[in-house]
């Protein structure tokens, strides 16, 4: 769906000095985001431990691990793919139905648990209600620019990890350890880990290999 | 002040132009935040934001004003609009949510 032709031109940003990221219409009617790589605010990556490269990249590996791992996973994450716009390299990502700021899917199972151990495994640093989107019925994860961090990474929001550890529900759930372990006996970590700078992806396969030993998704910050 | 203005964009196929939609406006004035709006509800003041220049972790409690300045890194997917704008006096915003980090 995100190889459809680009319909019409971008929407008018008011703050594209801090935020480069173009709202387009597909011919399909689908309304896309792409964030290109050009317009990665440097300092603002690297005050995450990222670079100027990683935060498309890792928007669209967000969506190629949570595919890789099916569902429920896959349908919590906006598909994204790279692709360029206008002569511009970055991550096209669908728009997520839902409105920002809603808590809901911290209080809900359902979604809450799935998101948690994502979030977990990827080593999402900046998961707050302002990326997601909930629409009442469905929670859907978007903006995975700042996660596969490292040890010693910053963290700034993990809402929905915080919320799992506060519901007591940090224990493993039947499929979470299956997908950890199809994970692991990957030696490609199911494609995943020639999409990452190495040290990325040792810090992926050490996450699962923890999750897995401990039999519990990883504390806030515990890259 | 800081005025913090968030907007969305909806496509009209029709006239294949975008139009552009208010969802909130928040007012940091001192160290109280007020949040108005049709979609007021969707701007959280309660999260915290990475400051680029220093890596510190900014909340509302460091000072709205600053908190204020530095939103438009903690919405960063393209669907909201954030525009930052310093206001020399309080307007008029109508019925708004109040906070303030005073005890």
């Amino acid at each position: 769906m995100l190889a459809e032709a680009f319909a019409g031109p971008p929407a008018p940003t008011s703050s594209p000095g801090v935020n480069a990221t173009k709202r387009l219409v597909l011919s399909d009617g689908a309304v896309v985001f792409h964030k290109p790589f050009s317009g990665v605010h440097v300092a603002n990556a690297l005050a995450y431990g990222q670079t100027a490269e990683t935060p498309p990249l890792h928007d669209a590996v967000g969506w190629r691990l949570a595919a890789a791992l099916g569902e429920p996973w896959q349908g919590l994450v906006s598909p994204c793919v790279l692709r360029d716009y206008a002569g511009e390299d970055g991550a096209l990502s669908l728009q997520a139905p839902g409105w920002p700021g809603d808590l809901a899917p911290t209080l809900n199972p359902t979604w809450c648990l799935p998101a948690a151990f994502l979030d977990s495994l990827i080593a999402q640093q900046d998961r707050h209600a302002g990326n997601w989107r909930w629409d009442g019925n469905r929670l859907t994860l978007i903006d995975h620019g700042y996660a596969f961090a490292r040890p010693d990474d910053i963290l700034n929001h993990t809402d929905l990890l915080a919320a799992r550890h506060s519901h007591g529900a940090t224990a493993l759930l039947a499929g979470e350890r299956q997908v950890l372990k199809r994970l692991l006996d990957d030696a490609g970590l199911l494609g995943i880990a020639s999409l990452l700078i190495s040290d990325r992806a040792r810090a992926l396969r050490e996450r699962a290999r923890q999750m897995l030993a401990r039999d519990e998704v990883l504390r806030p910050g515990e890259f | 002040m800081i005025r913090v203005r968030f907007t969305t964009s909806e496509f009209n196929a029709k006239t294949q132009q975008w139009v552009k939609l208010p969802v909130a406006e928040l007012i940091a004035d001192g160290e109280d935040v007020r949040i108005s709006g049709p979609r007021a509800e969707w701007i959280s003041p309660d999260i915290a934001i990475i400051d680029p220049e220093t890596t510190d972790r900014v909340t509302r409690a460091d000072g709205a004003e600053r908190w204020a300045r530095l939103l438009p890194f903690a919405y960063r997917s393209g669907d909201l609009d954030v525009e930052v704008t310093e206001v020399a006096a309080a307007e008029p915003v109508g019925a708004a949510f109040h906070y303030s980090t005073a005890a």
